[in-house]
């Protein structure tokens, strides 16, 4: 018994799949820990092992070491006997739907109720709540051929759903789905998850969709985990190159850099000056720092770019300053935006003193 | 119209009771074979595709047995395994001639076959779904009957009426040998007196019967797909 008090932990993962000519490490030492309440995502380009990795929680592929503990117990040892009853309380969708084309959507949710030999009374009670949580009770008796991509999905949510497990596993869920499908299969998760507790664990190699619900992340490369924690942390302060990579495609970095490399910036720095990269969490979006920072400090600011984004349903304004001006009056403003909570992070250093564009240290550089 | 038939088909009219109680042994022979060769040959192909890498019981040396097994039936030729198989066939059925002596054959004669068939069928069920029951916690002996041959079914009928029109070919030749039949009825007449209103007259009832069979299939196959 352990597990810290976390709905599910994942430690030490490892898994190698042999092939006749080569040898994958799908995992390497992966370990992962979700609390009850959390939506986890985990995130990575195809190939980095997320699905071999959600397939491990249920044990739908045994790794070849590590542990796997569900509300504490370790499943990792159990028979597959033991293993049945553990996959009853965790549900799972995928990106396919994996319905049942023979039966209708009643009978496709009322599935693993008949399965547990549930009362026609309660199949239908359940099936009938079910039906009405994802919004599909007008289709009870249509076919998965006569829906669309996201009806089909709502029938994956309610048929993993009816048992009443504690967890649920979306392997890539969206993935087949338009952007607009997607948003309305979202935010069915998200209330799904605000609404009765429920604990996701989300893959996906999109980044819009981590960012859209995750509260917590865990990034993925190569079969090991390269960051994880809270959502914010992650994308505010990337420490691994993977992770910088998505994120500089979240805030438009690219954009950035493209204007830094083939734009003289240089020219509107007399003397010395910062290229700075502000993030601005929340409430702290709406305050006027720009103007306060000009009349307060001595410094001169210039926007170059910025944008906002939505993160955990709270908004992070991303903005992208030339500050020039006595070196002491730019690093007190600096300080005093870090007092207020915004990320600082320098990108360039510009000193024109002796003409030379190229005299510049870089700070914390996202990229 | 009688007299224009008794004209065109005089030893049919002749023959008329002769016939009837040929159709109904043929009637008889695939009936009971056939459903043998259903209880085997679904179990055969059944066991084929679960051991099959991947499947619910994975066992590639299981697998390949059973595999080798039906390939080496499959490539014996219907009348040589009659023959083949005559100490075998008065061991179960008592008598190696007759209908009784012709069902042993008819049965290992079609169930490789049927085996094939079904278990092409069974493949085409998407892996996914069965994935997911799994992830379900449902044991596979419930997949496999409410799943892989519930999701398989219109292919497994299809499959079936193609086998249950082989074997009707098959019965025709067993009757040749002694099973009786409408196989038999037509060699006998048609074949060995040169009646050839009898054969012209039996490719047209095997044809309509051939052909209710497909199209029974063919709806009830329908029916089945959503």
């Amino acid at each position: 018994m352990d597990g810290s008090g976390h709905i599910l932990e994942l430690k030490n993962l490892c898994r190698t799949f042999r092939m006749k000519t080569n040898v994958v490490e799908a995992l390497k030492n992966v370990s992962i820990s979700v609390d009850a309440g959390d939506i986890f995502g985990i995130i990575g380009v195809s190939g980095a092992g997320k699905s071999t990795l959600v397939r491990s929680i249920n044990m739908l592929e045994r790794p070849d070491s590590g542990e796997v503990y569900v509300s504490g117990n370790n499943i990792a040892a159990l028979p597959e006997r033991e293993l049945m009853k553990i996959r009853q309380k965790i549900g799972m969708i995928f990106q396919q739907f994996n319905l049942l084309k023979s039966k209708t959507v009643y009978e496709n949710i009322a599935f693993p109720l008949r399965y547990l030999k549930k009362s026609r009374a309660e199949i239908g009670r359940k099936v009938g709540d079910m039906l009405e949580i994802v919004g599909l009770t007008d289709k009870a008796w249509n076919y998965p051929s006569q829906l669309s991509g996201g009806q089909k999905q709502r029938v994956a949510i309610a048929r993993a759903l009816v048992t009443e497990p504690d967890i649920l596993l979306s392997d890539e869920a969206t993935s087949a789905l338009d952007p607009q499908t997607t948003d309305s299969i979202l935010s069915l998760l998200k209330e799904l998850n605000t609404r009765f507790g429920l604990t996701i664990v989300l893959i996906s190699h999109e980044m819009d969709v981590v960012k859209k619900i995750c509260n917590r992340v865990a990034v993925l490369d190569d079969g090991e985990v390269a960051e994880q924690g809270v959502l914010w942390d992650v994308f505010s302060n990337p420490v691994s190159g993977i992770t910088k990579k998505m994120v500089s495609g979240l805030f438009r970095l690219d954009n950035i850099h493209y204007i830094l490399d083939n734009i003289d910036v240089g020219k509107i720095i007399r003397g010395w000056g910062l290229i700075v990269h502000l993030l601005f969490r929340g409430e702290k979006a709406n305050n006027a720092y720009i103007a306060y920072l000009v009349k307060k400090f001595d410094v001169e600011i210039s926007i170059i770019y910025g944008n906002i984004e939505i993160i955990q349903s709270s908004p992070i304004g991303s903005l992208f300053i030339v500050a020039t001006g006595d070196r002491a009056q730019v690093e007190a403003a600096l300080d005093y935006l870090r007092s207020e909570d915004v990320r600082v992070n320098i990108l360039r250093e510009y000193s024109n003193e002796n003409e030379d564009r190229g005299n510049f240290s870089e700070g914390k550089d996202l990229i | 119209m009688n007299e224009i038939f008794f004209e065109y088909f005089p030893n049919v009219v002749e023959l008329q009771s002769d016939l009837i109680k040929s159709l109904k042994e043929t009637f008889v022979m695939v009936g009971i074979s056939g459903s043998f060769s259903l209880f085997f040959g679904l179990l055969t192909g059944i066991v084929l595709v679960v051991t099959a890498q991947g499947g619910l019981y994975e066992n590639k040396w299981g697998n390949s047995v059973v595999s080798k097994v039906i390939n080496a039936f499959r490539s014996i030729p219907f009348v040589i395994l009659i023959a083949f198989m005559v100490p075998f066939t008065r061991l179960v059925a008592g008598t190696s001639i007759g209908l009784r002596g012709a069902v042993p054959p008819l049965v290992v004669g079609i169930v490789p076959f049927i085996s094939r068939v079904v278990e092409q069928a069974l493949y085409e069920v998407d892996k996914g779904v069965i994935e997911a029951a799994r992830a379900m916690g449902i044991s596979k002996p419930y997949i496999i009957v409410h799943i892989l041959i519930r999701e398989a079914l219109p292919g497994i009928v299809r499959a079936l009426v193609i086998s249950f029109i082989s074997l009707i070919g098959l019965s025709a030749m067993a009757g040749a040998v002694g099973g009786g039949g409408i196989g038999s009825f037509a060699i006998r007449y048609g074949y060995a007196r040169y009646m050839t209103d009898i054969t012209i007259v039996t490719v047209l009832i095997l044809l309509l019967i051939v052909n209710a069979l497909q199209g029974l299939g063919n709806i009830a196959a329908r029916k089945m797909t959503h």
